[in-house]
């Protein structure tokens, strides 16, 4: 039985975790495809532009106008020719980029992707085109977890919030940690706009520290799920 | 001391009472898994076996794919085909690198720099088509569909249905192009001036000799593992003898009892020397005389065999084996031994290929062929040259009312390129686009096909491809970026093989047909489509629905209408079976001597040319009455050989050698008067290359082959493939190298009036001196990292470009080869360019 009021704890860890996957929802929208101008006026609303601030983002000059019609072209343009090709691109799999991985499209990692969508009650729709260990894709099963991990906290659902952090530290752990850096620096590397880079070292940054931080919540989170700090003082 | 023979012992007096009883490990099938079948070496656990087809080449052969986790992870022959007998090629096997290349396109894709620059924008499959069908139904609208031009590399069976005969019919262009005459055009052609129908399947199964003209069929081929196979058995079983004559002592001349080098272009001399042998010793009594009823070798219909064998000796009396010596470099002595046994083991099985065909007057030559195979006694027989059997299907035919279709005519050719183009000039395409004198199309659609790579003259072809006022819009469909693509406007993700499905029907070694199907091993990657689904899509964008929905629609109909096939289980049973053949079926031999039955020649409309001996419908002709047709004639009323019903001889009427392309007889025709209408030889005859006669004393000549691990131009994308071949060194004689002061290693350039390529020699004494040999398939700066080393963008590796071990991509031969054409058949003339060679830093 849950109380009515959730655990003032496992508030502060649901708003944490809505966060992060508000993040990786953001990160995976922006590597699914050409930005629209409608999503590149959104990052200028000034809330977001002091938080992008704050993580020391900076979406550079172009993004000082009025009208982003002509910079989501630009962009589109940017977008293709960095992750889509067709010849040189710079490949958002998975498979392709880990070092001594296959080197394949859809080689064994892709498979172990989706296997670990699988295991953790997720799966591609049908219809779906991407194929699972696209960069986007990888990120959009972060940001479910983190949401999942969110409405376990708030429904003070400990062992299903510890679940989603273990499966979030071993997705990062397996897949996604083993590969982004070296694909972001190569995004910094070969872009002609402020754009792309801007996100893959938000990206890279945020990855670098994100597995100690879900052990360090993990530690923090006592047997029965509360924050350790509160746990003596729990009735 | 104990010994092995003491443990035995304790075996030996074990009483069976003793032992546990029934052995915990059964058979589960009925002998151990020879095919069909594969385990996950991790985990043991059975993969899913998915039957299929290849279209790596032109044999397409009936494969299993197997998948793994939703991985398409091998790819190997199937088992129950009567075909390949679960033999697979190294390209088959290796096609799994065409699912996997990190380098395919995913999306549809628009150019937004100038043409070739690499710029390109993703577009949305509504945003292409919508563009694709604004643009062509404006043309159709306006009464010129023949504005659009599509160009088609490997388009065959249920493709060739859906795209050509639906879709391309019903827009009403018939400006398609195709590809044949860079591969063997002039053996169908001289195949079509001969017998009718192009095709010879080889009956290796049940030959005792084989003669081989300038074809590697054990590396390559248009029915290469089928017939491969086959021949290696009977090989190593039987001990038959097999004679190949070759410029190059390729893996088929080395496996073969004897190779006989032979100077390029100059086959035609060596076959027709040997008739001349076979002729003047009458060795051609027995089985070549009795064909020679249904053989026509001089004017008019009504020759006796005393005739016959009368003209045929005066007309090969000057082609003697000294004379050819002469011509070929083949000792004379050489030539009438070969004769002799070619004309007394029976049966003989005599091939060609492009090695003999791929040249100036290649399609006489393949009719000399068919004179060497007549007089032998070795055609359409158990164990020779034989007519081609496969698959008939029968599938939707879409809307009865298709628009006349309109074209413009530059398929054929420049003007004068070619007098019996009967499979086109397609590599003269581009060339007629920029002559512009039969005009030009607004559109330039290419599919499985590249047409800057894949022809020779390819700085012309860019160049052309490249200028918006020569080629206004263009579209490329294709799953990869090769050099074709780069100089698209539009691309459109095609599905490769191994995400698709149709029906195949390639012709079948064992005489039977076999019926097989492709079906998709996973589903299309990305937003890729298999581009018959895309043309049923514009036709109904463009308000002429094909009446079919998909290609799987269209293949589960062709299962139900096919009454074989439906009869065995239809589209079920072809998806778990993959390949269906009637196991009561006998093998179809001598179908020339089938005799026509009354009621089909003396059917209404059906009429006797006096002329020709053919009994032909003038109705099925389109001829307005039975006297207009009989005034005209067979061999002069527009595409009469469709309506052709038999061939009248001595008073019987049987189904002789039907013909297809061209008005001929029933006869085997080795003498033509349509032929010799065109101004060309009525028989088979000597002619040299022109540019051969004019030679300097310093000068070689360019020949091309291909590998067993590479197709032409269309798998070096494949890693496996090209990490086994990706490098060409040019083969030059000990003597012809030494000459110029080139050693084996040394960068060499290889200049014609085309162009100059650098490479390096590889000394050898398996080619004939005077001659130089590039194979084909290296050479790309698209297509890919394996194929052209192109690295991602950045430089950085990635972990496939870490094991591209590999620095050289090899050199293209076809930037000095010019799009020349056979002026008999128009096919490419391949093996005939005039070149100069040096050490590169002699110039240095």
């Amino acid at each position: 039985m849950h109380n009515a009021m959730p655990n003032p704890g496992h508030v502060e860890l649901a708003r944490s975790a809505t966060e992060r996957s508000r993040l990786y929802g953001l990160l995976a929208t922006v590597f699914r495809r050409e930005p629209s101008a409608e999503f590149l006026c959104q990052l200028k609303m000034p809330e977001m532009v002091v938080a992008l601030a704050g993580a020391g983002i900076d979406l550079g000059e172009e993004f000082e106008v009025e009208k982003f019609a002509d910079l989501a072209e630009a962009l589109g343009i940017e977008y293709t020719r960095l992750f889509l090709g067709p010849g040189r691109h710079i490949s958002p799999h998975e498979s392709v980029q880990l070092k001594r991985g296959s080197g394949i499209l859809w080689g064994a990692e892709t498979s172990a992707v989706r296997a670990a969508y699988r295991v953790a009650g997720f799966d591609l729709g049908e219809t779906e085109t991407d194929i699972p260990d696209h960069l986007s894709v990888e990120l959009d099963f972060l940001a479910l977890l983190a949401k999942g991990e969110a409405e376990a906290w708030i429904n003070d659902d400990q062992e299903r919030a510890g679940k989603c952090l273990h499966l979030q530290h071993d997705f990062i752990s397996h897949h996604l940690g083993k590969w982004a850096a070296l694909f972001c620096a190569k995004v910094t590397e070969q872009a002609e706009h402020a754009f792309y880079p801007a996100f893959a070292d938000l990206l890279r940054g945020y990855l670098s520290g994100e597995k100690s931080e879900i052990v360090d919540r993990l530690n923090s989170v006592g047997a029965d799920g509360r924050p350790v700090s509160e746990a003596g003082t729990a009735p | 001391m104990l010994n092995r023979r003491n443990f035995l012992q304790v075996g030996a007096a074990v009483p069976l009472a003793a032992l546990a009883g029934e052995a915990l490990v059964r058979n589960v099938s009925a002998g151990p898994v020879i095919g069909g079948k594969d385990f996950s070496p991790s985990t043991g656990k059975e993969r899913q076996a998915i039957p299929s087809a290849c279209w790596q080449c032109v044999t397409r052969c009936p494969n299993i794919s197997y998948v793994e986790d939703g991985r398409l992870v091998k790819i190997e022959g199937q088992p129950n085909s009567i075909r390949t007998n679960g033999t697979m090629c190294a390209k088959g096997q290796g096609g799994i690198g065409q699912f996997s290349d990190p380098d395919r396109i995913l999306h549809p894709m628009r150019r937004v720099g100038k043409r070739g620059e690499g710029k390109w924008k993703r577009v949305s499959w509504d945003e292409a088509l919508g563009e694709i069908a604004e643009r062509m139904k404006k043309l159709r609208d306006a009464g010129t569909p023949e504005k659009v031009m599509f160009h088609y590399g490997r388009m065959k069976a249920s493709h060739s249905k859906i795209i050509g005969g639906l879709f391309l019919k019903n827009y009403g262009t018939g400006t398609i192009g195709n590809h044949t005459s860079i591969c063997e055009g002039a053996k169908w052609t001289g195949q079509e001036m001969t017998w009718g129908g192009h095709y010879d399947s080889w009956d290796f199964d049940n030959t005792n000799y084989v003669l081989n003209f300038g074809s590697n069929v054990l590396e390559a081929g248009t029915n290469h593992i089928p017939t491969a196979h086959r021949l290696i058995a009977r090989l190593t079983d039987n001990n038959i003898r097999m004679v190949t004559f070759d410029v190059r002592l390729s893996n088929t001349a080395a496996k073969s009892s004897e190779w006989v080098p032979v100077k390029p272009g100059t086959d035609r001399a060596v076959v027709l020397a040997m008739c001349n042998v076979i002729m003047n010793e009458d060795l051609y009594k027995g089985d070549g005389e009795a064909f020679l009823k249904f053989v026509k070798v001089t004017a008019g219909r009504d020759a006796s065999l005393d005739d016959k064998v009368a003209a045929l000796k005066a007309h090969l009396a000057e082609y003697t084996p000294e004379w050819a010596e002469k011509i070929s470099g083949v000792p004379a002595g050489k030539i009438r031994a070969i004769a002799r046994e070619v004309a007394t083991v029976k049966p003989a099985c005599i091939i060609s290929y492009r090695g003999a065909v791929a040249h100036h007057h290649g399609a006489d030559t393949e009719r000399a062929v068919q004179m060497l195979a007549s007089i032998t006694g070795n055609v359409d027989n158990p164990g020779g040259r034989c007519k081609a059997v496969g698959a008939k299907w029968k599938y939707p035919k879409g809307p009865k009312n298709a628009p006349k279709s309109r074209k413009l005519k530059i398929v054929d050719g420049l003007p004068g390129a070619a007098k019996m183009p009967t499979h086109h000039v397609s590599h003269q395409v581009l060339k007629m686009i920029k002559d512009g004198s039969a005009g030009r199309p607004d559109i330039y659609m290419w599919y499985c096909y590249t047409p800057v790579y894949a022809n020779g003259n390819v700085q012309e072809n860019i160049d052309i491809l490249k200028d918006e006022k020569l080629v206004p819009f263009s579209v490329c469909v294709n799953p990869f970026y090769d050099e074709s693509a780069a100089l698209a406007d539009i691309i459109l993700p095609d599905t490769p093989y191994t995400e698709r499905w149709g029906y195949e029907d390639m012709v079948s070694p064992t005489q039977v047909p076999e019926y097989y199907i492709r079906q998709p091993a996973v589903k299309p990657l990305g937003e890729c489509r298999d581009f018959a689904d895309v043309c049923i899509e514009l036709a109904d964008r463009m308000g002429f629905p094909l009446g079919v929905k998909s290609h799987e629609e269209f293949l589960k109909a062709a299962c139900e209408m096919t009454p074989a096939v439906k009869a065995a289980g239809g589209f079920e049973y072809m998806k778990a079976n993959g390949v269906y053949h009637d196991p009561k079926a006998k093998p179809r031999f001598y179908s020339y001597k089938k005799v026509v039955k009354p009621e089909a020649y003396q059917k209404d409309g059906v009429v006797l040319d006096p002329a020709t001996g053919v009994y032909w419908n003038w109705k099925k002709a389109h001829v307005a009455s039975e006297e207009e047709a009989l005034k005209k004639g067979y061999t002069h009323t527009k595409k009469s050989y469709a309506a052709y019903v038999g061939q009248e001889i001595n008073g019987v009427v049987y189904a002789g050698f039907k013909p297809d392309k061209l008005n001929k007889s029933g006869f085997m025709e080795l003498y033509s008067e349509i032929v010799a209408a065109k101004d060309l030889p009525a028989m088979p005859s000597w002619t040299e290359v022109p540019e051969h006669a004019a030679m300097k004393s310093d000068e070689l000549i360019l020949i091309t082959f291909k590998l067993a691990t590479q197709i032409h131009s269309r798998s070096a994308n494949c890693k496996y493939l090209t990490e086994i071949s990706h490098d060409n060194p040019a083969w030059i004689n000990p003597v012809t190298a030494a000459q110029r002061g080139i050693a084996d290693g040394d960068a060499i350039k290889v200049t014609s009036v085309e162009g100059e390529l650098m490479t390096t020699a590889r000394v050898t004494p398996a080619i004939v001196p005077g001659a130089v040999a590039i194979s084909h398939h290296c050479g790309h700066w698209e297509y890919g990292r394996y194929a052209s080393g192109k690295n991602a963008p950045d430089g950085r590796s990635e972990a496939d470009t870490d094991r591209i071990w590999w620095t050289s991509k090899g050199a293209h031969p076809n930037w000095i080869i010019g799009n020349r054409a056979d002026p008999m058949s128009g096919q490419l003339r391949w093996m005939d360019t005039v070149v100069t060679v040096e050490k590169a830093s002699a110039r240095a």
